[in-house]
C-alpha cells in the first residue's frame, strides 16, 4: 500500500509541477539558411530561414537581402523572420545573375550567400579564347581581364612611333653637337 | 681701373631682364609663393598621415579637388605645344614673341599636373602597383602612358628652339656665377650656328612641330576617357574627347594672354609683345571660345532634350539645382562675357557711349556701388531691416533686376575696355581660367553625386562633397608651385626668344661683347 500511496503523491506533485507556468527562455538564431528558387514566369524566390542552435525556427530575427553589383552590394530588402523563422524576396524576371546574400541578427552577425541564375561552366584553359571572352564580358575587345592581341599591337604602334620618333629627334640633337665646328 | 664692358647689347639687355633684374617686388613673390607652397606641403603630410578621411573624398566622390586640378592643368598644359605647333606651322611670324612663354606654360602646368594623381592616392607609395600590375585595357594606364609622352615631347618642344638663345646666354654669361656657365654650355649642345647645326635645327623643330599636335591633342582625349569609358550620367558621353580639347585650348589660350601681361608690365617688353599680340591672341581665344561654346552645347543639350530618368537627377543638379550656381557662372561669367568683354569694345559705336550720362563710368560706378552697398550692406547692419527678412531682400530680387545692373555695368565698362584692349583682354582671360577651373568641378561632381545606385547605408556626410582645408592648401600649393615653376624658368631662360624675334624684324644692336658678334645665332633658321 505504502508504493502504491508514494506513487499516487509522485503523479500528484508531477501534476502540479507540470501545471505551474513555466518561462522558456527565447531561442537564440544560431544559423542563417538561404534557398533560392525559380518560378516559370522567370522569377526568383529566395527564401532565408533562421534557426537556432537546435535546428528550430526563430521568429522575429532582423535580416537584410543583399545582392552584389559591380559597385559593391545593393540592398533589396529589410525585413524581419515570421514565425517559421523565414523570410522571402523575389527577383525580378531578368535579374543579371549574381551572389545574393543575407545578413541576420541585430549586429548583421549572421550572413550566408548564394548564387542565383545560370552559369555556363568554363572549360579550363592556359588562356581562354573570345568565346569565353564574350562570357565574361560584353565588349571583349577593351573590357577584359586578358590582354587581347590587337589592342596590345595598336599601343606598341603608337607609342613605338612617337617614341621611336623621339629617338631620332635626340639623335638629331647629338648632330647638332657633333657638328659644332664649322 | 678701365670699366668692363657691358656684354649685352641694348635689346639683350630688354629681353634678358628676367634674368639680370631681381628686384624687392620679385623676391616677395617668390617668398609668398614658398610660403603657399610650404601650406600645402604641410596639408600634403596631413593627408599622408591620417589618409584621405581628412579630405571630403568618401565612397562615392572619390575624385575631386584633386582630379579637378589635374584636368585643369593638363587642359592649360596644351595651348603651348599645340599653339606653337600651328602657328610654326603655318609661319604665322607674329607667334615670335609668345610661342617661348606659351611652350612654358605647357611645360609647368604638366609637371603640376601630372603631380595631381599622387596626391590623390591614399596610398602614395603604392604607385609602382599602377605600372607592374596595370591593366593595358584601362584608360588610366593610357593615361598615364599619354602624360609621359607629352611632357617628354613637349619638353622637347620647348627646349630645342631655346638652343640658339641658350648659345647665346653660355656667350654673355661667360663671367658669370659657375652654375649658369655649366648649365648654357651643357645645354646649348655647341651651338656655334654651323650650317650643319641649323640643318639639324631646322629638321627637329619641322619634325616635332608636326608630332606634337596630334600627341597634344591625344593627350586630353585621353584624359577625358577617364570620364567617358564609364556608365556615368554626364561622363557617358561620345564628344567628351574633343569637348575636353576645346576647352583645353580655350583655357590655355587664355593663360597665355595673362602670362603675357604679367612678363610685359614686369620686364617692360612693349616693344616686344604690342597690343597687335594682344589682338591677335584675342582673335584665337574668341574663336577657341566660340567652339567650346557649340560643344558645350552639344554636351549638353543631347542628354537634357531625352531626359532619360537615369540622368535627371544628374542635369536637375547641374542646371537648377545644387550646382547651377557653378554652371551658369561657367557659361556666363567664363564663356559668354569673354568673349562680349573682347568683341564689343573693338565696335564702333562704343566711344559715343560716354556721351549718355547714366553710362559714364564716374557716375555710373557710384550708383552701381551705392546700390551695392544698400543692397549688402544696409540689411546686415541695421537691425530695422530684420522684419523684411536681412539679406533674405537681395535673394528675392528678380533676376532681372541683378541682369539689368551686370548690363549697365558693363555698357560703363565698355568705353574703358576699348581704351585699355590689354585690360579687356587680361580681365577676359583671368575669368576664363576661374571659370575652366570651375568647369572641371562641375564635369566631375555632380556626376559622382547622382550615381545610378543609391548612396546606401553610408553617413549622411558621405552623400556630400565638401573640399576640406587639406584639399584647398594643396590646391593653393600647386596653383603656387605651377607660378614658381614658371617664374624660375624665366629667371634661367629667356622667355621671349631671341633670335626668333630677331628675324622678326627687331633689328639688333652692334654686342660689345668679348664673345663677339653672335651673328650665327641670329641666322639660325625660321621655322
Amino acid at each position: 500500500m505504502r508504493p502504491l500511496c508514494s506513487l499516487v503523491f509522485c503523479g500528484i506533485l508531477a501534476a502540479i509541477v507540470a501545471a505551474l507556468p513555466v518561462r522558456v527562455a527565447a531561442a537564440e538564431p544560431a544559423r542563417v539558411l538561404l534557398r533560392a528558387q525559380a518560378a516559370p514566369d522567370g522569377t526568383v524566390q529566395v527564401t532565408a530561414t533562421v534557426v537556432d542552435a537546435r535546428g528550430a525556427p526563430v521568429a522575429e530575427v532582423p535580416l537584410i537581402f543583399k545582392a552584389r553589383t559591380t559597385f559593391g552590394w545593393l540592398t533589396l530588402l529589410e525585413t524581419s523572420t515570421d514565425p517559421a523563422g523565414t523570410a522571402r524576396t523575389t527577383l525580378a524576371a531578368g535579374t543579371t545573375a549574381g551572389e545574393i546574400a543575407v545578413e541576420a541578427g541585430d549586429e548583421g552577425t549572421m550572413r550566408a550567400a548564394i548564387l542565383v541564375g545560370e552559369r555556363k561552366a568554363v572549360p579550363l584553359r592556359i588562356r581562354p579564347g573570345r568565346d569565353v571572352l564574350r562570357g565574361l564580358s560584353p565588349q571583349p575587345g577593351f573590357i577584359s581581364p586578358y590582354l587581347v592581341p590587337l589592342q596590345v599591337t595598336l599601343l606598341g604602334l603608337i607609342l613605338g612611333g612617337i617614341w621611336s620618333t623621339y629617338g631620332y629627334v635626340v639623335w638629331l640633337l647629338l648632330g647638332i653637337r657633333r657638328d659644332r665646328q664649322p | 681701373m678701365p670699366r668692363r664692358p657691358d656684354p649685352f647689347s641694348p635689346r639683350e639687355r630688354v629681353l634678358l631682364a628676367s634674368l639680370t633684374d631681381a628686384g624687392p617686388g620679385f623676391y616677395a613673390l617668390v617668398g609668398v609663393l614658398l610660403a603657399v607652397i610650404a601650406w600645402g606641403i604641410i596639408a600634403y603630410t596631413v593627408q599622408l598621415r591620417y589618409g584621405l578621411g581628412v579630405t571630403g573624398l568618401r565612397d562615392n566622390f572619390m575624385w575631386g579637388v584633386y582630379i579637378t586640378n589635374f584636368v585643369f592643368f593638363i587642359g592649360v598644359s596644351h595651348v603651348g605645344a599645340l599653339m606653337s605647333a600651328i602657328l610654326r606651322i603655318t609661319g604665322a611670324e607674329w607667334r615670335r614673341s609668345v610661342t617661348r612663354m606659351a611652350e612654358a606654360i605647357t611645360f609647368a602646368s604638366l609637371l603640376m599636373g601630372a603631380l595631381m594623381p599622387f596626391v590623390d592616392m591614399g596610398r602614395p607609395d603604392r604607385i609602382l602597383n599602377l605600372l607592374l600590375h596595370g591593366r593595358l585595357q584601362s584608360p588610366l594606364l593610357w593615361d598615364i602612358m599619354a602624360i609621359a609622352t607629352y611632357l617628354t615631347g613637349s619638353t622637347l618642344f620647348l627646349f630645342v628652339p631655346m638652343i640658339p638663345d641658350i648659345a647665346l646666354l653660355r656667350d654673355r654669361f661667360a663671367a658669370g656665377p659657375a652654375w649658369r656657365r655649366r648649365l648654357y654650355t651643357i645645354l646649348s649642345l655647341g651651338w656655334r650656328g654651323t650650317e650643319a647645326q641649323r640643318h639639324h635645327l631646322e629638321r627637329i623643330m619641322g619634325i616635332m612641330a608636326i608630332i606634337i599636335i596630334p600627341i597634344a591633342i591625344s593627350v586630353h582625349t585621353v584624359v577625358s576617357w577617364i570620364f567617358g569609358m564609364t556608365l556615368r550620367a554626364g561622363w557617358n558621353s561620345t564628344v567628351f574627347g574633343p569637348y575636353f580639347v576645346s576647352g583645353a585650348l580655350f583655357s590655355g589660350a587664355a593663360a597665355v594672354v595673362t602670362a603675357m601681361a604679367a612678363f610685359r608690365w614686369a620686364y617692360h617688353l612693349q616693344e616686344y609683345i604690342t597690343e597687335a599680340h594682344f589682338r591677335r591672341m584675342g582673335y584665337l581665344v574668341i574663336t577657341l571660345g566660340m567652339i567650346y561654346a557649340y560643344f558645350t552645347f552639344a554636351e549638353y543639350i543631347t542628354p537634357a532634350y531625352k531626359m532619360a530618368a537615369t540622368e535627371r537627377g544628374y542635369l536637375t543638379a547641374v542646371f537648377s539645382g545644387q550646382f547651377a550656381r557653378l554652371f551658369w557662372f561657367t557659361q556666363i561669367g567664363g564663356v559668354l562675357l569673354p568673349l562680349l568683354l573682347l568683341t564689343v569694345p573693338r565696335i564702333s559705336w562704343v566711344p559715343r557711349l560716354q556721351r549718355v550720362l547714366f553710362l559714364r563710368p564716374v557716375p555710373a560706378l557710384a550708383t552701381i556701388a551705392t546700390s551695392v552697398v544698400v543692397l549688402l550692406v544696409l540689411p546686415a547692419v541695421l537691425s530695422r531691416t530684420a522684419p523684411l527678412g536681412g539679406f533674405e531682400v537681395i535673394r528675392q530680387l528678380p533676376l532681372w533686376i541683378i541682369a539689368a545692373l551686370g548690363g549697365w555695368f558693363f555698357l560703363t565698362l565698355l568705353p574703358v575696355f576699348r581704351q585699355r584692349p590689354i585690360a579687356a583682354a587680361v580681365v577676359a582671360s583671368l575669368l576664363v581660367n576661374v571659370a575652366a577651373w570651375l568647369k572641371r568641378f562641375v564635369i566631375i561632381v555632380p556626376t559622382l553625386a547622382n550615381p545610378f545606385l543609391p548612396i546606401q547605408r553610408a553617413p549622411i556626410g558621405w552623400a556630400f562633397y565638401r573640399p576640406t582645408w587639406v584639399e584647398w592648401s594643396i590646391t593653393a600649393g600647386a596653383v603656387a608651385g605651377f607660378v614658381l615653376i614658371y617664374l624660375l624658368f624665366s629667371k634661367v631662360f629667356p622667355i621671349v626668344s631671341i633670335w626668333e624675334t630677331r628675324e622678326e624684324g627687331h633689328q639688333p644692336a652692334p654686342a660689345s661683347s668679348p664673345a663677339g658678334e653672335h651673328g650665327a645665332v641670329a641666322d639660325a633658321p625660321a621655322l
